[in-house]
C-alpha cells in the first residue's frame, strides 16, 4: 500500500494538491527525517501536531462522493506519471544485483506524507497501470427475448410440480381400482371355463390363414431326412402359445423324419426345446432321441455377436453339444460345413428384437436355405414386414396360437384343441368387450362434460 | 499418462469395430479369419459378463442377510434356489429328467402366471385408456385394437360380415407400412448411434 | 384319470406348479409375501440356469477343455482369454475398474460394428427394396388377387413408410425470435405418419393381449384341470 496514498487526503483542493506532491516520483532523500520525527514522537509526545498532517486531516463536511471522485481522478494522473517515468529509465536492469533489481534510486521515494514520512528509499507500490481504470460496466439485467422468458416460466412451473409432493391418492381411488382388477379377473375366468364346464365347444377353430398354408407347402417340399436347424428362441413365460404354434411346425417336420439341430440364443431356450421334444415324443408317439434323431447344441451367448459368428462359423463356435459329444464329425452333421448347407432354419421366438437379429446377421448368409419364422402375435407386426417384402426375407411365417391351431385340428388333439380355443375364444371377447365398455362410457362422459363449454 | 490411457482404449474399440463393419462389406479370406476370431473372443466375453452378473447377484443378496437388512428372508431364499438348481442341473445336466423337472414346474408356472396377470392389468388399461379425455389418435388406436381382437375370434354359427378380412387387411396393409417405417427409423438410428462410437465421439465404455 | 395314476414326482410337480400359479395370480388382489417369495425363487432358478448353461456351453469347451488337454495353440488362445476375462472380473472392483476398459471397449466396438452391420445389410436396404418392389408391374399380373387392389396397398404401405419416417424428424428452424417450428408440410405429412402409428400399436397392443390372454387361459385351464384331478375318483 503506497505510504503517500491516504483515502482521505485528496478531500479538499489543498489536500488534492498535497497529495499531488506526494503522487510524484522524487529522489529518495535519506530517511533522517522519518527517523528524525520517529524521535520527536518518542521523546516529545506532547509536540504540537505538524502541519501536514493538520493539512492531511478530512474535512467532515466533504460528502464522499466528491472524495472518491477525487480519488480516482489522482489516480489515474498517478497512472499517467508512472507510466512516463518508466520510459525515461536509464540504469540497465540486468546490471542492478538481485535484491534490487525492482528497485532503482528514480523509482524510490521520500514519503511526504503518513507514517513512513521523511524516510526514503521506499518502493512505491504502483498498481499496475493496465488495472488502474474504472471498472467496465455491465448490465445485470439477463438479455431475454419473450419467448425465451414464457419457456423459462413453463420450465419453472413443471420443475416445481415435480419437486412437490403429489398428493396421495385417495383410499376410495385404491379400492375402486382394485375391485375394477378384481372384477376383469373373475370376468375373464368365467369366460375361461364356461366351455370346459358345459364342454360345448361354442367357438371352431380359426380358418386356415394364408401363411400357415404357405409354411406348410415350404415343409412339404423339403425332402425327408433332411437337416434342419431349429432355433428355440422364446422366454418360459409364452410357452403356451408358443409351444402350440411351434409344435405343429415341428410335428409335421418329425413326421417327415427330418433331424433336428436345435439352438437358441436365450439361456432357457435349449431346456425349453428339449421339453417341446419329449411332449411330442409322448402326444405324437414318435421317438426322437439325442444323437440318433437330433442334436442340441445349446446356447449361443452375446445376441447379434454370437448369431453372427454361428452364422459365419457354425462349427467352431458350438463344437460340442450339450453332452459334451463333437457331434460335427458324424452323419449328418458331417455334410454340415456352413450354415447354408441346411435344408431349413426354423426361429421360434416372441421376442421382435431377437426376430430382427436372426433376420439381420443369418439370413443373409443363408443362402438358397429358406427361413420359417415362428413367432408370438406380440412380434408379428414387426416380423410381418420382413416376410412381405420382395424379395422376401423371410419365406414363412406362423403367428401364434391360431396358426398352429389349423395343425392341432387335424391330428388325434382335435377335440381337446378345440376346447381350448373355446376358451381363449370367449375371454378375448370378454376381455375386448370390458374395453370397448371403458371406451364407450369415457368417451360419452368426456363429450357430456364438453358440451356445456 | 491418463490422456494415453483413454485414447488406447478409444483405438481398441474403432479398430475392432472397423475390422468387423469392413467384413460386412469387403469378402477378403484373411479379414475373415480375423473377424472371426474377433467375433469369437467377444461371445466367449459376453458370457463372463454373464457369470459376472451371477456372482454380483450373489453379492448383493449375501451382503443383505450378513447385514440383516429388510427382505433378507428373500435374499435367503434366492440363494438357495440358484444353488440348489446349479447343483441339480449341473450334476444331472440341463437337459436330464432332473433339469425338465424344475423347469417345466417351476420356471414355466411363475413365467406363464406373470403374463397372465398382465393379461388383467392390459385389460384394465385398455378401459382407462379414454378416461383423460379423447382425441382421433387415440380413438384410432382403440378401434384397431377392438378390430384386431375380433377379427382373431370366430363363433359358431355368427359371423360379422367384413370383420375378419377388414382385421386381415389392417394388419398386411397400414400396419406393415407403419412397422417398415419404424424398422427403418430403428435402422438408421442404429447407424448413427453406432457411427459416433466407431469414430470417438461417443464413449459408453469409460475413459 | 386320477390323481392317483401320478407318480410321486409328477404328484409333487403338479401340486408345485398349481401352487406357484395361485401364489403369482394372488398379485391381482395386491402384492404380499407369498408372491414375492415365489419372484425370488423365480430369480434364483434363472439365474441358476444361466450360469450352468453358459458354463456347459462356452467356459468349459472354450476355457476349461483347451487348458487341460488341447494344443499349444489352443492354450495359448485359451489363456488369452483367460487374461482378457480377468480384466473383465476386475471391473467389480471401483479402485481397478479402469483396467477393465480396455475388454469393454472391445466388447463395445465389436458389438456396434455387428449391429450397423445388420442394420445396414439386413434392415436398411432389403426393406427400401421392399417399398420399390412393391409397384414391380410385372409381378403385380402373376399374383393372384386384382391388380388395382395391390396397387393401393402398395401405395398405402409406401406412404406409412415414408409418413411414419418423417414422424421422427425432430428438426426445426427459428424463425426470428419465434418458437422453433416444424416445416408445414413437414407436420401435415407427421400427422400421416401419426395415423399408421396409431394403427400399428394398435396392432401391437392387440397382438400382446392375444398373446397374454392365451398364457392366463393356460394357466387357469391347468388349474381348473387340476382341482378335477384331485376330486376325480
Amino acid at each position: 500500500m503506497s505510504n503517500d496514498i491516504k483515502p482521505n487526503s485528496g478531500t479538499s483542493p489543498e489536500n488534492g494538491k498535497e497529495f499531488e506532491k506526494s503522487g510524484e516520483v522524487q529522489k529518495s532523500t535519506t530517511g533522517q527525517s522519518f527517523q528524525d520525527s520517529s524521535s520527536d514522537n518518542e521523546t516529545g509526545q506532547e509536540k504540537k501536531t505538524p502541519d501536514w498532517l493538520v493539512d492531511a486531516i478530512p474535512d467532515e463536511k466533504t460528502s464522499d462522493n466528491v472524495a472518491e471522485k477525487s480519488l480516482m481522478q489522482d489516480f489515474q494522473e498517478d497512472v499517467e506519471e508512472s507510466a512516463d517515468d518508466q520510459s525515461d529509465r536509464e540504469v540497465e536492469e540486468k546490471d542492478l544485483p538481485e535484491p534490487v533489481k525492482g528497485e532503482r534510486e528514480e523509482d524510490t521515494i521520500e514519503v511526504q506524507a503518513g507514517p513512513l514520512v521523511g524516510v526514503e528509499g521506499v518502493l512505491p507500490v504502483e498498481l499496475d497501470p493496465f488495472f488502474i481504470h474504472e471498472p467496465v460496466r455491465r448490465s445485470i439485467k439477463l438479455q431475454v427475448t419473450k419467448t425465451q422468458e414464457t419457456q423459462a416460466l413453463l420450465l419453472d412451473q413443471m420443475i416445481k410440480g415435480e419437486i412437490e409432493s403429489q398428493p396421495e391418492v385417495t383410499q376410495s381411488k385404491a379400492v375402486s381400482n382394485n375391485i375394477l382388477r378384481i372384477g376383469i379377473a373373475i370376468f375373464l375366468l368365467v369366460s375361461i371355463l364356461l366351455p370346459l364346464s358345459t364342454r360345448l365347444p361354442v367357438t371352431v377353430t380359426p380358418p386356415v390363414s394364408r401363411d400357415s398354408v404357405s409354411a406348410n407347402q415350404l415343409i412339404e417340399s423339403i425332402s425327408d431326412g433332411a437337416t434342419v436347424l431349429l432355433t428355440v428362441d422364446y422366454e418360459p413365460g409364452l410357452s403356451a402359445e408358443m409351444d402350440a404354434a411351434l409344435a405343429s411346425v415341428v410335428d409335421r417336420m418329425m413326421m417327415k423324419d427330418f433331424y433336428l439341430v436345435l439352438v437358441s440364443t436365450v439361456p432357457t431356450g435349449p431346456v425349453q426345446a428339449e421339453r417341446l421334444l419329449v411332449l411330442l415324443n409322448q402326444r405324437g408317439g414318435y421317438q426322437y432321441e439325442s444323437s440318433e434323431n437330433y442334436t442340441n447344441l445349446g446356447y449361443i451367448p452375446g445376441g447379434p455377436i454370437g448369431l453372427l459368428n454361428f452364422a459365419e462359423a457354425p462349427r467352431q463356435v458350438m463344437p460340442y453339444d450339450l453332452d459334451g459329444n463333437a457331434v460335427w464329425y458324424s452323419p449328418p452333421m458331417q455334410t454340415i460345413s456352413s450354415i447354408s448347407d441346411f435344408n431349413l432354419v426354423v426361429v421360434a421366438t416372441e421376442n421382435p428384437d431377437r426376430a430382427r437379429s436372426w433376420v439381420e446377421q443369418v439370413q443373409p448368409k443363408l443362402g438358397n436355405t429358406p427361413i420359417i419364422m415362428v413367432v408370438s402375435r406380440q412380434a408379428e407386426p414387426l416380423v410381418r414386414p420382413y416376410y412381405g417384402s420382395e424379395p422376401s426375407q423371410i419365406q414363412g411365417l406362423v403367428s401364434g396360437f391360431g396358426g398352429g391351431a389349423f395343425y392341432l385340428s387335424s391330428n388325434a388333439q382335435a377335440g381337446s384343441s378345440s376346447m381350448y380355443w373355446s376358451s381363449i375364444n370367449l375371454a378375448l371377447i370378454a376381455g375386448g368387450l370390458l374395453m370397448l365398455i371403458g371406451a364407450v362410457m369415457y368417451t360419452g362422459k368426456s363429450l357430456i362434460t364438453r358440451k356445456p363449454e | 499418462m491418463r490422456q494415453l490411457k483413454t485414447s488406447i482404449v478409444v483405438a481398441i474399440a474403432v479398430i475392432t469395430g472397423i475390422i468387423v463393419l469392413v467384413g460386412y462389406f469387403i469378402e477378403l479370406p484373411v479379414l475373415k479369419n480375423l473377424r472371426i476370431m474377433l467375433l469369437h473372443f467377444a461371445v466367449i466375453l459376453i458370457a463372463v459378463t454373464l457369470i459376472v452378473g451371477v456372482v454380483n447377484l450373489v453379492q448383493v443378496h449375501w451382503k443383505k442377510i450378513q447385514n440383516r437388512q429388510s427382505g433378507g428372508v428373500y435374499s435367503l431364499i434366492l440363494l438357495i434356489s440358484l444353488l440348489v438348481t446349479i447343483i441339480v442341473v449341473g450334476y444331472f445336466g440341463p437337459t436330464s429328467t432332473p433339469s425338465l423337472w424344475i423347469f417345466s414346474n417351476i420356471q414355466i408356472p411363475i413365467a406363464s402366471s406373470l403374463i397372465a396377470v398382465l393379461t388383467v392389468v392390459l385389460i384394465f388399461t385398455g378401459i382407462r385408456l379414454l378416461k383423460r379425455g379423447f382425441n382421433f389418435f387415440s380413438l384410432l388406436f382403440m378401434v384397431t385394437v377392438l378390430i384386431v381382437i375380433l377379427g382373431t375370434v370366430s363363433f359358431q354359427g355368427f359371423r360379422i360380415p367384413g370383420l375378419r378380412e377388414l382385421s386381415t387387411w389392417i394388419t398386411h396393409v397400414p400396419a406393415v407400412g407403419g412397422a417398415r417405417g419404424i424398422l427403418l427409423g430403428v435402422a438408421l438410428g442404429t447407424i448413427a448411434t453406432g457411427m459416433r462410437v466407431l469414430m470417438g465421439s461417443d464413449r459408453p465404455y469409460g475413459r | 384319470m386320477s390323481v392317483f395314476d401320478l407318480n410321486n414326482l409328477d404328484l409333487l410337480g403338479a401340486i408345485l406348479s398349481f401352487g406357484l400359479t395361485l401364489i403369482i395370480l394372488s398379485f391381482i388382489f395386491g402384492d404380499n409375501l407369498l408372491f414375492r417369495f415365489a419372484i425370488h425363487v423365480f430369480v434364483g432358478v434363472t439365474a441358476g440356469y444361466v450360469a450352468v448353461m453358459t458354463w456347459y456351453n462356452v467356459l468349459l469347451p472354450e476355457i476349461v477343455v483347451p487348458l487341460i488337454g488341447g494344443s499349444q495353440a489352443e492354450r495359448f488362445y485359451a489363456l488369452l482369454v483367460l487374461v482378457l476375462s480377468s480384466f473383465l472380473f476386475i471391473k467389480a472392483f471401483p479402485r481397478l475398474s479402469g483396467w477393465g476398459n480396455p475388454v469393454v471397449a472391445y466388447l463395445v466396438g465389436v458389438g456396434t460394428a455387428t449391429v450397423i452391420g445388420g442394420a445396414v445389410l439386413g434392415t436398411l436396404f432389403p426393406q427400401v427394396l421392399a417399398s420399390i418392389n412393391l409397384f414391380d408391374i410385372p409381378g403385380l399380373f402373376e399374383k393372384s388377387s386384382p391388380v388395382w387392389m395391390q396397387i393401393s396397398n402398395a401405395v398405402v404401405i409406401l406412404v406409412g413408410t415414408i409418413s411414419v419416417l418423417i414422424f421422427f424428424h425432430f428438426g426445426a428452424r427459428s424463425n426470428h425470435g419465434s418458437h422453433p417450428e416444424r416445416a408445414a408440410w413437414i407436420s401435415a405429412v407427421a400427422c400421416i405418419g401419426q395415423i399408421f402409428i396409431s394403427i400399428t400399436f394398435g396392432v401391437l397392443f392387440a397382438g400382446v393381449y392375444i398373446a397374454s390372454m392365451t398364457a392366463f387361459a393356460e394357466r387357469m385351464t391347468f388349474t381348473a384341470n387340476f382341482i378335477l384331478l384331485l376330486f376325480r375318483p
